[in-house]
């Protein structure tokens, strides 16, 4: 079947390109043996891609840009768009707190038979420690160590920089994170009576979430 | 090159010097304006002096650099289209309009500034295909916009750049 010159037009670009399927490619070049005005059209584009083509590759900047490269590189961790300065170690921290946040939600709880558990309501061993409470998720264990780092170090960053914060705001952070401590508390003694539980599993999850959402939050405030 | 991984800022420098000709050519002609060109490049520099720990030399320098480059400048466009955006809807990706006349060429018009008269989209494209050698997937991944827009705005590129160049 004969294509027309719109036709053809249409399909001029992908033609140049070598994009069109080969039945088509010899259609556009039948008619363009025959059409006058489709072969100048063509060969009027393939003149514009030569010319742009041929462009140099390299183009010098007008002026020496080194000098402002180098003053930014030499800028601490070279991150300078992030904010004031000395935010740069709270935004470490709070990536490392989200991190970790990542990774204790991902682990997967298994959920064995309910009658392997200790019954509800027995009394947890007052000495057991969080290692033996965690001994089956060892990767929760050692999410949580790193977790306390890090939440650690965000607080003493922030206790630092106390005299930039708003007045009360390093209080109430700490008092948000002792109650969601206390909380954590809570739940690793129960996990110690009852350490296959997916629901307390889940809910320890929950509330280092919690956490980690009011640290980020002030991270996030200050450095507004 | 180890030396700037170590953190050698003057070995570093000669990185900007070989390759600063090639990332000056690729942000220039992407942002259509020199003042944020130069910008450009400094941003270009500063990411590839973050980044430059994990280069394994698994290709050349200037292979690794150059769609570094082409990120930021496009990264870069992305943000002021949102920025424009807030203040008033942007008609780049209309369809192709064959009624449309191109910018008001002057006599003499050369190359690089006819490029820079296209519209941002149509830029964008007719740089990242016709000089960068792209292929339209990988402009639409890059650009976050369809295969066939993509090709819609080189038909009209090639298009708009033909009769800018032909007063």
């Amino acid at each position: 079947m004969k294509l027309q010159c719109g036709e053809v037009r249409d399909r001029l670009d992908d033609y140049l390109d070598g994009e069109l399927p080969e039945a088509q490619f010899q259609e556009v070049e039948l008619h363009l043996a025959e059409c006058a005005a489709c072969a100048a059209e063509e060969r009027s584009l393939r003149a514009v891609i030569a010319r742009y083509a041929a462009l140099p590759r390299e183009k010098e900047p007008p002026r020496d840009l080194w000098p402002e490269i180098a003053t930014r590189l030499e800028a601490p961790g070279a991150l300078q768009r992030v904010g004031p300065r000395w935010l740069l170690p709270l935004a470490a921290a709070a990536a490392v707190v989200l991190a970790v946040g990542a990774l204790v939600f991902s682990r997967p709880v298994t959920t064995p038979v309910a009658a392997t558990s200790p019954r509800p309501g027995a009394a947890p061993a007052a000495a057991v420690p969080v290692s033996a409470e965690l001994a089956g998720s060892p990767g929760l264990l050692a999410a949580e160590e790193t977790y306390a780092q890090a939440t650690a170090e965000l607080l003493a960053a922030l206790e630092a920089r106390r005299a930039t914060l708003p007045p009360g705001t390093l209080e109430r952070v700490q008092a948000n994170v002792e109650s969601i401590d206390r909380a954590l508390g809570e739940i690793r003694s129960a996990l110690a009576a009852d350490p296959t539980s997916a629901e307390l599993a889940q809910m320890l999850r929950d509330t280092h979430q919690r956490k980690i959402e009011a640290l980020s939050r002030v991270v996030r405030l200050s450095s507004l | 090159m180890r030396r700037a991984q170590e953190g050698d800022v003057s070995a570093f420098e000669q990185l900007y010097r070989d390759q600063k000709g090639r990332v000056f050519a690729v942000c220039y002609r992407l942002a259509g304006d020199p003042a944020l060109a130069e910008e450009l490049v400094q941003d270009v520099f500063v990411r590839a002096w973050q980044k430059i720990g994990s280069f394994r030399g698994e290709s050349a320098l200037s292979t690794w650099l150059h769609p570094l480059a082409i990120n930021v400048a496009l990264s870069e466009r992305r943000a002021r289209r949102r920025r424009l955006a807030r203040v008033q809807p942007t008609d780049d990706l209309t369809p192709f309009d064959r009624g449309q006349s191109p910018r008001v060429p002057e006599a003499g018009v050369d190359l690089e500034k006819a490029l820079a008269g296209l519209p941002d989209g149509a830029r964008a494209v007719f740089v990242l295909h016709d000089m960068e050698g792209y292929k339209h997937e990988e402009i639409a991944e890059m650009t976050g916009v369809a295969v066939g827009t993509s090709k819609a705005q080189l038909h009209r590129a090639r298009r708009l750049l033909r009769e800018a160049l032909q007063s």
